[in-house]
């Protein structure tokens, strides 16, 4: 597979003696081209630091790293003709001017030309959702409609690696699920993707690799199936009755762990981790509730926050 | 999936710069004091006087232009920048795939011939209700001015917008910087009234110079707006590139 992005030893640093801060620490890694990486680490792990280098914005202080091939210090304006970057948030964009009007200057100075431009921003513009709003001022636009145009103004370039740094943060669910289905859009055109977020939604539907940053270092870095499997568990199955709560002894003797357990004296609710799936399962569970009144059985998949949570706890 | 980067040339990123800068300076509330209220006023005292004949106001009238355009170079493309810094569109307008200092002189000329166009509107219209005729120099001498004035504006404006960047206190460096070119600049103070060891101080204004350059007809003038023009530019030019590297080193200016 050919990389997109190639990182090797990359160091950098903030401040100098004892106030010195060390953002990034040896980190190195690659992306294949048409690859969704999903970057995922706690507060000040060096995310936004990473993306902020491989956007051209930072200087690593020593390491290299390449975006096409291309040096992201020696070449950094041919870098940034390949890259887009979106940052998001409410700032970024002009608010007393339209969207079409960003969308304009910010694609020209991105590097796409006067042929069919009115064509493509239209397009573009539709492809976001925004394209019935595109004479409004910035400055009337929700959260969500900002958004969808850093998305637009990070897309209309044609990019072949797009750095996308909370691209969910402050949308409601239905913005936040068509501006997924935007970023699903761009996997098919070949295009490579860094998403950093702390949605693990986003990371769940979009990712194919997932690399967790710890203290400027990578902790892991690994297929997105397999990160799921850090949890330690395979799915969680929610069973609740009732009348009195049942014995579940047997549970742990047959070594099924029973998550939790609420019982109000009326009604009551037992959760069980499956570590992995296999017919006795359903015989066991069936034979200690035997003598129980059961509403209602649910099995919930994988929460990637446990998967999250047990990797960060490691990292530790 | 390649950009055709090879049509989006500098000259339609300087147009596509200059054109984002008129619509974002019409919006602009300090655009009505810069080029309305203030030559509105500035004119009205010079035509309270009667004893002014056509040439002695057309003098006044380009010293009065000036004067407020002056304004706006400091005010809007000086504070180009930081304005930009403000609304969180600095990182996208400095590091893209053009030049960053070519977005910024299209930002700059967006500025200055958006302030030069209202002013002459705003003078003309006055001097229509006036009724006063003025005498100006030949329509060649002033076309040529007016491009020096506009370019040197502009060039000014890169070397204010880069310079303001450093500080934090850009509003206040920039109402200060308003009285002492009114005072020492030779536009509407004469030369002779300002104490003989403070006279040189109007050779660094371009304005200075292009004022004498349209109202005496002077071709060592013209040569005196080309010079200081073409050092606000090398200083400009260079220490935007300063200002770049350093944030990108030290990340310093918010770019994101």
């Amino acid at each position: 597979m050919r990389h997109a992005i190639e990182v090797e030893g990359l160091t950098r640093r903030f401040g100098r003696g004892a106030q010195e801060v060390v953002a990034l620490d040896d980190v190195s890694f690659t992306v294949g081209a048409g690859e969704i990486l999903a970057l995922l680490g706690a507060n000040g792990a060096g995310k936004t630091t990473l993306a902020k280098i491989l956007s051209t914005l930072l200087l690593p202080t020593s390491g290299t790293a390449r975006v096409n091939g291309l040096d992201i210090v020696r070449d950094e304006r041919k870098v940034r003709a390949c890259t887009a970057v979106v940052f998001g948030g409410d700032r970024g964009l002009y608010g007393q001017l339209s969207a079409l009007d960003n969308l304009r200057y910010f694609s020209v100075l991105n590097g796409v030309g006067r042929a069919g431009l009115q064509a493509r921003l239209q397009g573009v513009l539709d492809e976001v959702g925004i394209a019935h709003a595109a004479d409004r001022p910035v400055e009337t636009f929700s959260k969500g409609m900002k958004q969808r145009l850093h998305i637009a103004i990070g897309i209309i370039s044609q990019p072949q690696v797009l750095l996308l740094d909370e691209p969910t943060v402050g949308l409601d669910p239905i913005e936040a699920q068509r501006l997924r289905e935007a970023i699903a859009g761009l996997r098919s055109r070949g295009v490579t993707v860094l998403l950093t977020s702390h949605y693990l939604l986003d990371v769940e539907r979009l990712a194919d690799r997932v690399m967790v940053l710890g203290n400027g270092r990578i902790s892991h870095d690994m297929s997105l199936p397999e990160f799921v499997r850090q949890a330690g568990y395979a799915a969680m199955v929610v069973i609740t009755g009732s009348g009195s709560a049942p014995r579940t002894s047997a549970l742990a003797a047959a070594g099924l762990d029973e998550a939790a357990r609420s019982d109000d004296g009326h009604r009551w609710e037992v959760r069980i981790r499956i570590r992995q799936w296999s017919p006795d399962i359903f015989a066991i569970i069936s034979h200690t509730f035997a003598d129980s009144v059961v509403d209602d059985v649910k099995v919930e998949q994988v929460r990637l926050e446990d998967a999250f949570a047990a990797v960060t706890g490691r990292a530790r | 999936m390649r950009r055709d980067a090879a049509t989006a040339g500098p000259v339609l990123a300087l147009v596509e710069s200059a054109r984002i800068q008129f619509h974002l300076a019409r919006r602009y509330p300090m655009m009505i004091v810069l080029n309305v209220v203030q030559p509105l006023a500035l004119l009205a005292i010079v035509l309270q006087r009667t004893d002014n004949g056509p040439r002695a106001l057309g003098e006044l009238l380009i010293s009065v232009l000036l004067t407020c355009y002056w304004g706006n170079i400091i005010w809007t493309a000086g504070g180009v920048l930081r304005r930009d810094r403000m609304s969180g569109t600095l990182a996208r307008t400095l590091l893209n795939a053009q030049d960053g200092r070519l977005i910024i002189v299209g930002r700059c000329l967006g500025a200055m011939v958006t302030s030069l166009v209202t002013l002459a509107i705003t003078s003309a219209a006055v001097l229509m209700v006036a009724q006063r005729p003025v005498e100006l120099p030949g329509p060649a001498w002033l076309a040529m001015g007016f491009a020096g004035v506009a370019i040197s504006g502009t060039a000014l404006g890169l070397l204010l917008a880069t310079a303001l960047l450093h500080s934090r206190h850009g509003v206040e460096i920039t109402a200060a910087l308003m009285y002492p070119v009114f005072v020492f600049g030779g536009l509407l103070v004469p030369p002779e009234a300002v104490p003989a060891a403070l006279r040189w101080l109007s050779w660094l204004i371009s304005l200075s110079w292009a004022r004498d350059f349209m109202v005496h007809a002077d071709w060592l003038a013209g040569l005196g707006l080309i010079l200081t023009t073409a050092a606000y530019v090398a200083i400009g030019a260079r220490l935007f590139q300063r200002t770049l590297d350093l944030a990108r080193k030290e990340g310093t200016l918010d770019l994101v």
